[in-house]
């Protein structure tokens, strides 16, 4: 029997919820495209949803980096009550903390409004593209049957480049022959933390924290953890190193990890993320290997949970509150786009005139168990994520957005944040929608850089003007 | 170059992680079967990580109509300190209440106990059958396609998409476009319930109370034991002036109830079942996906008014959203035998039963509309294996809410205490079927006396209990 397949067209079509395709899907909208997003899983937000704060959004020296549908975002999570903002943690950055369940609500919020249309549960299977690089469409799958999307413009914003990869586009993983990926992770939440009493402990046996890695925060490392007590947030980060994280993790009362990473996500919960349990060697396109990391990633919770409560001052009342909806993925495949942003490129906060978007995370490679390479942007400053970064090659009509953007590795590891996915999610909806308005579309490369540098400008996204 | 498809092989596959789901890939694996779950989202444990209780564990007396795998996974819940307790309305039921957030842990916990290998992000993409067997499965995932072959499968979709698939007879809500609403569950922290149970004590014109006959205590009465239970667990009912006022002036969107219950004693926190968009087919994904604007708009709603008229409220904050849209009605597969209404509400006992249910028939309709029956004598009903096998496919089970019924009967037995024991009974049977010398994972043919026993001797209720 031959079955039948469905076919919708859409001007632009974004694969991936996360943050850098709900930026590019409500972007794309806004600027008067009709747009189709596709998301495997039944919410939007991603990694927004994890409790990790969205770095990248301002620099160390407190510049805001990523404007536009950032601030969007965070406005619209500051109307369901979820919003903290930036916070310092006097280590390498300026974090910015919403509380992942208003992000979820925010999420829905900002791309059913922009009037996107939804296809969640939906499986994108197979990638229809001709020979001379243009992809006609996606074939997606899901509880309906198959169906056929074709776009003029398709986003991948799936994270692991599944559509460029899909498209027969080149791929990168690792290192210099080395496949090793960085760790994935499952973020747990703790309520009825006692922030006094943590910072309190912090100002005790500083020892056990982590600060002052970027310079500029402070004169000395005194004066950091004076700082960081006087912010009054649990923005604490325990780190493999310290006496009390060393000794839990000698006598097996913790696994080894390279940090206990606390960050604030409501007040009125009085809750904190952590971000630090860990699976190495997990290869994420892998799905078998994925399914598995839950098995270990969720002894370390319970672990991690208990050692907080019996180890850490200000957790001795506070319980484990939740889980993150899925395992958090640092890194799989990256594309190899026009241009390859290097680690010499972020460390040095190079600004390129082709630029659509900020990054200004640090250098942050997670390794195996306590294993962790950090590096500072020049100055505390910023880096450009130039158009070129975005473009699979030898592709005409294909922008990815997000982790799987065309980096090495050491480039990857600061671009990956959500903060630059929503400035480079922000720039290929815009650009996708301007295609639209050329006379003969052909190349997405048609559209002119300025012309989209400008539009950015105009919507909010911060391109220039900070260090 | 198109990839090769991938192949494994278990004897028992299960489609489908949620409460029927883990139940029956549990009660497979520990009965010794090579048992794969399968599941398309992140994480297993479907709408037990949904905060709403666990209905039907319990009949309205109080009495447990439901063992096994479920008090396991309440224990390793409890040991975590994620069981808060059961408690009865003082309407209709009973529920068991957990915290969603422990449940995650505590389902992982249970699978790897059992043995159980699972298989997660995956998409069942087509059923492949000879004749009247079911040979594989087509998953699709990250990794591109694979054939998983097995002796037996189970289809816990909910859907029944598997048993679709390989072209099973189903009913389709009320077969002329009705479909119970979809849900989305969300929860607020910081709740006082003294203050709550005091509101409820002075004004339970609010409240849905003695409904149901067995009930033998005065509306007092049971307002009172209410109070003295203890827990925010109520019933806001629409017809109570506190929400037929806040309907009428717009403030709240109509809705039949809103049901508090407690998540977590030490947050203070409860897990709020109001809002719905009915009449949607939650096969249409299109359609699915299209109702989130909506029901996020009644869940900020309803939580603002909580905080504005609700006592002990006043303080408490929103805590989270459901990790997906509840869904509760889409197919019901047609089996060898169908579970009917009359049956369920008269509360018939099977001598080849293999689950029991007890959760009154309640059926939620648009707006404020609700059907709610009571079972017979605040008892319990059986349900015969013959409504887990779909007609004329020997391999293959059904279990959840997908299962054979009609629709009255499968408003009663889609709670999720229902859905476990089903699981329990088709994943039991199915490592009988593959505990022989030529396994051919044929499940029509299992001595039902065998099933009961070893379904009795791993913690299952099968009699009695009314």
């Amino acid at each position: 029997m031959t079955t039948k397949m469905s076919s919708m067209e859409t001007d632009v079509l974004v694969v991936g919820g996360g943050s850098a395709g709900i930026a590019a899907a409500t972007s794309a909208a806004r600027n008067g495209a009709k747009v189709v997003l596709v998301e495997a899983g039944p919410m939007l937000g991603g990694e927004l949803n994890s409790g990790i704060p969205v770095d990248g959004v301002y620099t160390a020296r407190g510049d805001l980096a990523v404007g536009g549908f950032a601030t969007d975002f965070f406005d619209a999570c500051a109307r369901y009550d979820g919003f903290i903002g930036k916070v310092c943690d006097y280590r390498a950055l300026n974090v910015v903390c919403v509380d992942p369940e208003a992000s979820k609500l925010a999420a829905i919020e900002l791309v059913y409004g922009a009037g996107v249309q939804v296809l969640m549960y939906t499986f994108a299977d197979q990638v229809v593209a001709s020979a001379d690089g243009v992809v006609e469409g996606v074939i997606v799958r899901n509880k309906r049957g198959r169906t056929l999307i074709r776009a003029r413009v398709v986003i991948d914003a799936t994270g692991d480049a599944d559509i460029a990869a899909g498209a027969g586009c080149e791929t990168m993983v690792g290192e210099g022959g080395d496949p090793t990926l960085q760790p994935v992770s499952l973020v747990f939440r703790m309520a009825g933390v006692d922030a006094a009493r943590l910072l309190a402990f912090v100002a005790e046996a500083p020892e056990n924290v982590s600060v002052l890695e970027y310079p500029g925060f402070a004169p000395d490392r005194a004066a950091a953890i004076a700082g960081l007590v006087a912010q009054g947030r649990p923005k604490v980060f325990l780190v493999a190193g310290g006496p009390l994280l060393d000794t839990a993790i000698a006598e097996g009362r913790m696994y080894p990890t390279s940090m206990v990473a606390i960050t604030p996500i409501s007040e009125g919960r009085r809750e904190v993320s952590v971000n630090t349990t860990r699976v190495a060697g997990v290869d994420a396109t892998d799905t078998s290997q994925l399914s598995r990391a839950i098995d270990d990633l969720s002894r370390q919770v319970q672990t991690c949970s208990r050692f907080l409560q019996t180890s850490v001052p200000g957790f001795e009342d506070a319980v484990l509150s939740a889980l993150a909806p899925r395992v958090g993925i640092r890194e799989t495949r990256r594309i190899v786009g026009d241009t390859v942003l290097t680690g010499a490129d972020i460390l040095a906060g190079r600004k390129f005139d082709d630029g659509i978007a900020k990054g200004c995370h640090e250098l942050d490679i997670h390794g195996r168990e306590t294993g962790h390479r950090r590096a500072n942007i020049k100055d505390g400053g910023s880096y450009d994520i130039p158009y070129g970064c975005l473009l699979p090659k030898a592709t005409k009509n294909l922008l990815v957005a997000g982790r799987c953007l065309s980096a090495d590795r050491e480039a990857h590891s600061t671009a990956r944040v959500m903060g630059s996915c929503m400035g480079m999610g922000q720039a290929a909806g815009t650009a996708a929608a301007m295609a639209r308005e050329l006379n003969a579309f052909e190349d997405i490369r048609q559209v002119d850089v300025g012309a989209l540098r400008a539009r950015l400008r105009e919507q909010g996204a911060v391109l220039d003007g900070i260090a | 170059m198109p990839r090769p498809y991938s192949t494994r092989h278990h004897d028992v596959v299960v489609i489908g992680g949620g409460a029927a789901g883990i139940a029956a890939a549990s009660a497979a694996a520990r009965n010794g079967a090579d048992t794969l779950l399968i599941d398309a989202g992140p994480v297993m444990g479907g709408e037990l990580l949904s905060g709403i209780p666990i209905d039907g564990c319990l009949n309205t007396r109080g009495e447990w109509i439901v063992g096994g795998f479920l008090r396991d996974l309440i224990d390793e819940c409890d040991a975590m300190g994620g069981f808060v307790g059961a408690f009865f309305d003082w309407r209709t039921i009973w529920v068991v209440c957990c915290d969603p957030e422990m449940m995650k842990l505590a389902v992982v916990n249970q699978m790897r106990k059992a043995g159980v290998k699972w298989l997660l992000y995956s998409f069942v993409d087509e059923v492949v059958t000879d004749g009247n067997r079911v040979v594989g499965v087509v998953v699709l995932n990250k990794s591109g396609r694979t054939l998983i072959t097995a002796n037996t499968f189970i289809d816990c979709s909910g859907d029944g998409d598997v048993a679709v698939g390989a072209g099973a007879e189903f009913l389709h809500g009320d077969g002329a476009g009705a479909f119970q609403p979809v849900t989305m569950v969300f929860r607020m922290a910081g709740v006082d319930t003294g203050r709550l149970l005091k509101f409820a004590g002075e004004e339970p014109e609010n409240l849905a109370l003695g409904e149901n006959p067995w009930i033998k205590e005065s509306r007092e009465e049971c307002v009172r034991a209410l109070v003295a239970q203890g827990y925010p667990k109520i019933f806001l009912r629409a017809e109570g002036p506190l929400l037929s006022k806040s309907i009428a002036a717009g403030e709240l969107y109509p809705t039949a109830l809103i049901g508090v219950t407690p998540v977590s004693t030490q947050r203070r926190e409860v897990a709020l079942n109001t809002t719905r968009v009915a009449n949607v087919d939650a096969t249409d994904t299109a359609a699915l996906s299209a109702t989130m604007p909506a029901l996020i708009d009644q869940v900020w709603n309803c939580q603002a008014f909580m905080k504005k008229r609700v006592p002990g409220f006043e303080d408490a904050v929103f805590a989270g959203l459901a990790p997906r849209i509840g869904i509760r009605e889409t197919r019901r597969i047609v089996g060898r035998e169908m579970l009917r209404g009359d049956d369920v509400l008269a509360g018939v006992k099977r001598a080849d039963g293999i689950a029991k249910g007890g959760h009154h028939v309640d059926i939620h309709g648009g707006g404020t509309d609700q059907v709610r029956q009571p079972i017979a004598d605040g008892g319990s009903y059986d349900i015969p294996l013959g409504c887990l096998l779909p007609k004329d496919i020997e391999n293959l089970a059904i279990a959840g809410r997908c299962f054979s019924a009609d629709r009255r009967a499968h408003g009663s037995a889609r709670v999720m205490g229902t859905c476990m024991a089903m699981g329990q009974a088709v994943g039991t049977a199915a490592a009988l079927a593959n505990d022989r010398n030529a396994p051919d994972g044929i499940l029509a043919d299992i001595p039902i006396a065998q099933l009961r026993t070893r379904l009795l001797e791993q913690g299952a209720i099968l009699d009695g209990t009314h």
